[in-house]
C-alpha cells in the first residue's frame, strides 16, 4: 500500500461533514502542521494533497516506506491492548475446556481478518475497527483487563481514544509512550492514521436502531 | 472546448455521477451529432441503489406477512428469476420473507437443525420437539389458509399455535446461543423466519381474543389506563422474546461473531448483518404493538379488517413504484404483484 492510494481511498470519499471534522481534529491537535494556508481555505482535494505531502515527509524523516508506517500503527495499537485482554482460562483436569473470552477471540483473530481481506485498505479498516472497539472497552473499564467488549461503532469516541493514547506511558509511567513533539516522527503518524481511519470508518457506518 | 479530466480510479469517477447515481456518456458521430446515450452504472453505486430498492421490497413483504402457500410458491419463482437474484446480491440479509420461504419449502434443512436441538435435549424430548416443529409449520400454513378462505380458526387453536411457536423459537434461540450448531447462518435465518411467523400469529390471536372477549374484559376503566387487560395473560411472556432474548446484547454479540468468524464478512458487511437483524426484530415487535393500538382504537372487527386491507392497498402502490424504479421487467413485476395480492 502506498500513501497516495491510502489518502485517496480514505479521504476523497468523505462527505462534507465528516471531512470538516477530520480536518478540524487533525489541525486542532496540530497533528498536521500548517505554515501559510488557513484551515478554512482547504478543499477536500487540497487537504488530501497536504496529507500526501505529510506522509511523504514522514517517509523521508524516518527513512521507512508507508507500509512500515502502517505496521508501526498496527504494532502501537497491539502494544496498548495486548496485556489488557483476559487470557484464555486454563483447562482443569477432567473438565471441559472453558470458553475463550470474547475479547480474546477477537484479538487472536485480528491478524487473520486483516490478511483475509484481499484489499489492504479494507484489511486495515477491519483491523482498526476491532482494535478501536477493544481499546474503547478497555478505557471504559478503567484500563482493567476485559473479557468482553462492545463491537458497535456507535460506542466509539475518538476524543476518548486520542486522550487515552496521549496518556499511555512506558517505563513504569516515567515516559510517555508516544513522543508527539516532532510531527514527522512515526509516533505522531500513528495518531494521524488513527484519526483518518476513524472517519473512514464513520463514512461506512450502517444506519440502524442498534 | 470541454474541460479535460484525467481519471485514474473509480473513486475519481464518482464525482461525475448524476443524481440518479449513473454516468451519462454521449457517443457522437463524426459530424458531431449525437449517436447514442449511455447510462453507465459504477458497480458499487448500483449495488447501493439495489440495496435500497431491495430493502423496500423486503420491507414490504415483511409488513405483509399473511402470505398463503400459493403466494410462497410465487415468491420463490420470483426470487429464482435472475433479475431478482441480482438485486438480492446487494443485500447481506433479506431476512424475513426469504427465510419464511426457506422455512416452508426446505423443511429438510430445518430438520437437520432440529436434529441438533434434539442432541441438546436428548432426555426423552427429542422426538417430541421434531414432531412439534413440523406440526407448527404445518399448522401455521393451515391458519393462513383458513384466514384466506375466511374459514373459522378458533381462539383456542390460535392460542395453541402461538404458544407452540413461542416454545420452538425459545429452543432455536437457546441452540444459537449455545454455539453448538454446525450451520448457525441457516439457524439464524430460521430464527428470524419463525420470529416473523410468531409475530403474525400473535397479531391474529390478539384480534380474535379481543373481539371474542372484550365485553368480559371491560372493567369500566378507560382503555388507555389499563391497556394490558385486553390481552391474554401470556401475552407479555410471548412478546418478551423480542426484547429479552432476540434484542439482548448476548444474542446480538453472537450475530456479530457469526458474521466475522463464520460467514467471514468484513466489518462493514458484518455491521449490515447484525444491524439488519436487530432492526427486523424491533420491527416485528412494533408490528404487534401497532396492531394492538389499531384494534383498541377502532374497536370494530369489520373496521380493523377494512383498515388492514387499505394498508395493503397502499403497500401495493408502494411495491408497484419500487418495481418500476428497479426497472424490473413487466413479467416479473406481474408475478411480484400476484405475490402482493395473494394474501
Amino acid at each position: 500500500m502506498n500513501y497516495v492510494d491510502f489518502v485517496r481511498t480514505t479521504i476523497t470519499g468523505l462527505d462534507t461533514e465528516l471531512f470538516h471534522y477530520l480536518k478540524e481534529i487533525l489541525l486542532a491537535y496540530e497533528f498536521i502542521p500548517l505554515s501559510i494556508i488557513k484551515k478554512e481555505e482547504f478543499t477536500a482535494l487540497g487537504f488530501a494533497e497536504k496529507l500526501c505531502d505529510y506522509f511523504e515527509k514522514v517517509e523521508l524523516k524516518t527513512n521507512r516506506d508507508f507500509d512500515k508506517t502502517v505496521e508501526k500503527y498496527v504494532n502501537d495499537f497491539d502494544s496498548i491492548i495486548k496485556d489488557r485482554i483476559a487470557q484464555e482460562p486454563k483447562q482443569r483436569k477432567n473438565r471441559e475446556k472453558p470458553p475463550t473470552p470474547r475479547a480474546r477471540k477477537y484479538y487472536e483473530e485480528i491478524s487473520v481478518i486483516r490478511e483475509n481481506s484481499g484489499d489492504p485498505i479494507q484489511g486495515l479498516l477491519d483491523y482498526s475497527r476491532i482494535v478501536f472497539c477493544l481499546y474503547m472497552s478497555i478505557i471504559k473499564s478503567n484500563f482493567k483487563k476485559i473479557k468482553n467488549f462492545d463491537y458497535a461503532l456507535k460506542t466509539l469516541s475518538l476524543a476518548e481514544i486520542i486522550k487515552a493514547m496521549r496518556e499511555e506511558t512506558i517505563l513504569l509511567g516515567k515516559k510517555p509512550k508516544f513522543e508527539t513533539a516532532d510531527p514527522y516522527k512515526s509516533d505522531r503518524s500513528t495518531f494521524v492514521i488513527t484519526i483518518i481511519m476513524f472517519f473512514y470508518m464513520k463514512s461506512k457506518e450502517v444506519e440502524g436502531k442498534y | 472546448m470541454a474541460e479535460q479530466v484525467v481519471i485514474n480510479t473509480i473513486e475519481e469517477l464518482k464525482r461525475f455521477l448524476n443524481k440518479e447515481g449513473y454516468l451519462e456518456i454521449v457517443e457522437r458521430n463524426e459530424d458531431g451529432t449525437i449517436k447514442t446515450f449511455f447510462n453507465v452504472f459504477l458497480d458499487e453505486a448500483k449495488k447501493s441503489e439495489n440495496k435500497e430498492i431491495m430493502q423496500e421490497v423486503v420491507n414490504f413483504f415483511v409488513e405483509n406477512k399473511d402470505l398463503s402457500e400459493k403466494s410462497l410458491e410465487l415468491l420463490n419463482n420470483l426470487f429464482n428469476l435472475s433479475q431478482f437474484n441480482l438485486l438480492l446480491d446487494g443485500l447481506n440479509l433479506c431476512a424475513t420473507i426469504v427465510g419464511f420461504a426457506i422455512m416452508n419449502d426446505k423443511l429438510d434443512k430445518m430438520s437437520e437443525q432440529i436434529a441438533e436441538v434434539v442432541e441438546l435435549y436428548k432426555e426423552g424430548q427429542g422426538i417430541y420437539i421434531t414432531y412439534e416443529l413440523r406440526k407448527i409449520l404445518s399448522e401455521h400454513s393451515n391458519m393462513l389458509d383458513c384466514r384466506k378462505k375466511q374459514k373459522p380458526y378458533t381462539e383456542e387453536q390460535m392460542r395453541e399455535l402461538v404458544a407452540g411457536e413461542h416454545n420452538v423459537l425459545e429452543l432455536l434461540i437457546d441452540t444459537f446461543l449455545s454455539g453448538v450448531s454446525s450451520n448457525r447462518k441457516q439457524l439464524l435465518f430460521s430464527i428470524l423466519s419463525l420470529a416473523s411467523m410468531f409475530s403474525a400469529s400473535i397479531r391474529y390471536f390478539d384480534e380474535i381474543y379481543y373481539f371474542e372477549n372484550k365485553e368480559a374484559l371491560d372493567d369500566g376503566e378507560k382503555w388507555y389506563k389499563s391497556r394490558n387487560k385486553w390481552w391474554h395473560m401470556d401475552h407479555k411472556k410471548w412478546v418478551s422474546v423480542f426484547d429479552d432474548r432476540l434484542s439482548s446484547k448476548e444474542f446480538i454479540n453472537k450475530v456479530q461473531d457469526l458474521g466475522l468468524f463464520e460467514m467471514r464478512l468484513n466489518t462493514v458487511e458484518s455491521d449490515w448483518l447484525y444491524i439488519e437483524v436487530y432492526d427486523q426484530i424491533r420491527s416485528l415487535k412494533q408490528d404487534i404493538e401497532d396492531n394492538q393500538n389499531l384494534i383498541i382504537v377502532l374497536d370494530d372487527r369489520e373496521l380493523v379488517k377494512r383498515s388492514l386491507e387499505l394498508m395493503k392497498e397502499s403497500a401495493k402502490d408502494k411495491i408497484e413504484s419500487v418495481l418500476e424504479k428497479a426497472n424490473v421487467p413487466a413479467k416479473i413485476s406481474e408475478e411480484a404483484m400476484l405475490v402482493a395480492l395473494a394474501s
